[in-house]
């Protein structure tokens, strides 16, 4: 087993307010961290929810004092962590969504110090392989009792090929089908401002 | 340990649940079909006696004496063949498919007894009972036919070869005929003759020229015989026209006075006629008299000669052997055309070579058809014997049917809904086991090679 954890991050989990286990995942990839960085929440299939710690890492860093920005590669939207607003529609359209992000990347970096980007099936983006590739490592999201896919081995491989760093794997839950996402997300609009303990 | 397998038991059930699912369905519907199809049965039994043959006796090479069609060990297979069922099927009087047919007869013997067991099941006791005694009925029915058919098939057969045998044979003696016809002087003698065989045409070359010589001889002798009449005939002639004149008194008369002028007319004249002066009348007289003694002398000498007896009989004598020369010269010259005739067609290349193939084909054919004669009378025998006496015979017919010990629909289908259920949660198992899932961190650091730093599930 890997050794994950160090004493000082122990102390700074049992001092923080939010979900341990978010915690014990934030002070991990903190460590690992520049002062400005972008960090790509990825999985290989559909079944792994890689928003639910998306949102974790973004409330953790939003905790630790750090300006934080959110993107969700699915529908195109980037905002200000935390924010009452579904976000700013930033990829509009599929032909032209790389332009879009190279010409607002720039601002996002200046204006926030962690920007986090959901990219659910990275390997089947080629958007979201762009992103991996600029940023400065990836969580990699995976739902445990699912079987092992070759979707799997090719995320591996096309992290490796655009030498991205992994920070790890977290185990997650797996991912709702449309309808329940759905649903949820109009009750996390509802209660404005998302909590751990949604996690 | 029980609890670890009872969670890869929830979990396989979770994962493989269609499966499972499909399993316990089907199960309980072949459980609810046998708990409501299972009926009781009836078996009954008809006892059928094998007599031992010569067919199980491991020495025989051949069956040639036997009428036993097959083995005793192979006769349950005959029980169950699709003849006898289709046979039993109409003698039922159903439509059952000869499978299910199949699926209620059980036949069975034993090396060490003759007598086979042949069960029959059905839904009612009588049903059984008529079912085994007509199948017992319908086994040595088809067991006799098979034992007749083979001889069927091997008299049709050598029939036919005798038919053949016997076109060949007539046309063999066609073509005989045809060369002795053509060749007589050679094998003139045709099949079935008391000296066929017994002349070659040699002998019958040395023959003729034996009898040729004899005639020639004999005509010889005839010719000489006629020559030696011919003779006695001239010596004869003088003698006969002799004593035909001397009998003629008329020439006789004028002969003596032909004479008495002649010598009257001699004796004048030596005087001269000069002195006598009727001289020259007499000798006119004498010319006379000398012409009508030759008128006599002819008509005595021709029309007389036969009625001599001397003559007579040199006559006959000639005439006969004249007869005898011109027989055997006929017969030399009938002997010379036919020798002529047997050189002729002696000299012609390879009709006697011809004519001894066709008698070695024909003598070979005879041959061939006695023993096929012989090997018919021997099967029609044996025909007649399997189909008398035959070998299987019904030893004890059916009388009553008892239920057989099958278990009872209703268990049989909760053995088969536990049997599903076991299968199901085993298949389960299984595929769930074979499947490579992300359970353990080990798992996943293999796969992606980085370490597990949370969980959030």
């Amino acid at each position: 087993m890997i050794q994950l954890l160090s004493p000082d991050i122990d102390s700074a989990i049992i001092t923080s307010s939010i979900d341990p286990r978010v915690a014990t995942i934030w002070a991990i990839v903190e460590s690992r961290l520049p002062n400005r960085a972008v960090i790509v929440i990825a999985s290989a299939t559909k079944l792994d929810d890689t928003e639910t710690i998306a949102r974790g890492v973004c409330q953790a860093s939003q905790e630790a004092g750090k300006r934080t920005g959110y993107l969700a590669l699915r529908s195109g939207r980037f905002m200000a962590y935390p924010s009452t607003e579904p976000g700013e529609l930033v990829l509009p359209a599929r032909d032209s969504a790389r332009q879009s992000l190279d010409a607002a990347l720039p601002g996002w970096r200046s204006a926030y110090e962690i920007i986090v980007v959901d990219v659910p099936e990275l390997t089947t983006s080629p958007l979201g392989a762009h992103i991996a590739s600029i940023a400065d490592g990836v969580i990699i999201a995976l739902y445990p009792d699912r079987r092992v896919k070759p979707a799997d081995g090719e995320l591996t491989m096309l992290l490796s090929q655009l030498g991205t760093s992994i920070f790890g794997v977290v185990r997650t839950a797996r991912q709702k089908n449309k309808a329940t996402r759905k649903k949820s997300k109009v009750q996390h609009v509802r209660s404005r401002v998302p909590s751990v303990q949604h996690l | 340990m029980q609890a670890s397998i009872l969670s890869r038991l929830v979990f396989a059930l979770r994962h493989q649940w269609l499966i499972v699912t499909l399993i316990v369905i089907a199960g309980v519907a072949a459980a609810l079909f046998l708990a409501t199809s299972a009926h009781p049965k009836y078996t009954a039994t008809t006892s059928i006696l094998m007599v031992a043959g010569s067919a199980d006796e491991a020495t025989s090479q051949e069956m040639t004496t036997s009428t036993k069609p097959l083995l005793s060990a192979d006769l349950p297979s005959l029980a169950t063949g699709a003849t006898v069922l289709s046979r039993l099927r109409n003698a039922l009087k159903e439509t059952t498919p000869l499978e299910t047919l199949r699926a209620r007869i059980r036949a069975k013997v034993s090396s060490e007894s003759t007598i086979m067991q042949v069960d029959y099941t059905a839904k009612a006791p009588d049903k059984a009972v008529d079912g085994a005694n007509k199948l017992g009925t319908e086994i040595i029915r088809f067991y006799r036919e098979l034992a007749t058919t083979r001889f069927d098939s091997l008299i049709g057969d050598l029939n036919s070869q005798l038919a053949a045998r016997r076109s060949e044979l007539a046309r063999l003696d066609g073509e005989l005929a045809d060369t002795s016809r053509q060749y007589p002087f050679i094998d003139v003698k045709q099949p079935g003759s008391s000296d066929y065989g017994s002349q070659s045409v040699y002998q019958r070359l040395i023959s003729l020229r034996a009898a040729r010589d004899d005639l020639q001889v004999s005509l010889q002798g005839d010719t000489a015989t006629a020559k030696a009449s011919n003779k006695l005939i001239d010596n004869s002639v003088p003698l006969a026209i002799r004593d035909l004149v001397q009998s003629d008194l008329v020439f006789t008369h004028q002969q003596e006075q032909y004479a008495k002028d002649v010598a009257e007319y001699k004796r004048l004249s030596a005087y001269g006629s000069d002195r006598y002066p009727g001289l020259v009348e007499l000798r006119r007289t004498v010319m006379r008299e000398a012409i009508s003694v030759q008128q006599a002398r002819q008509r005595a000498a021709s029309a007389a000669l036969a009625g001599n007896s001397a003559y007579a009989s040199a006559l006959d004598a000639r005439t006969r052997a004249q007869i005898q020369v011109s027989s055997d010269a006929a017969k030399v010259a009938a002997e010379d055309k036919t020798l002529n005739l047997l050189q002729a067609q002696i000299s012609r290349k390879g009709i006697a070579t011809y004519v001894a193939r066709i008698r070695r084909d024909h003598d070979n054919s005879e041959a061939a058809y006695s023993i096929l004669a012989g090997r018919l009378a021997k099967a029609i025998a044996d025909r007649a014997e399997a189909a008398s006496t035959g070998s299987v015979i019904v030893l004890d017919r059916a009388r009553f049917a008892s239920t057989s010990a099958a278990i009872s629909g209703s268990i049989a289908a909760g053995a088969i809904l536990f049997l599903s259920i076991w299968l199901a949660l085993t298949a389960a198992m299984v595929i769930d086991g074979s499947q490579e899932r992300f359970r353990y961190n080990v798992t996943i650091e293999k796969v992606y090679g980085a370490p597990v730093i949370g969980s959030v599930a």
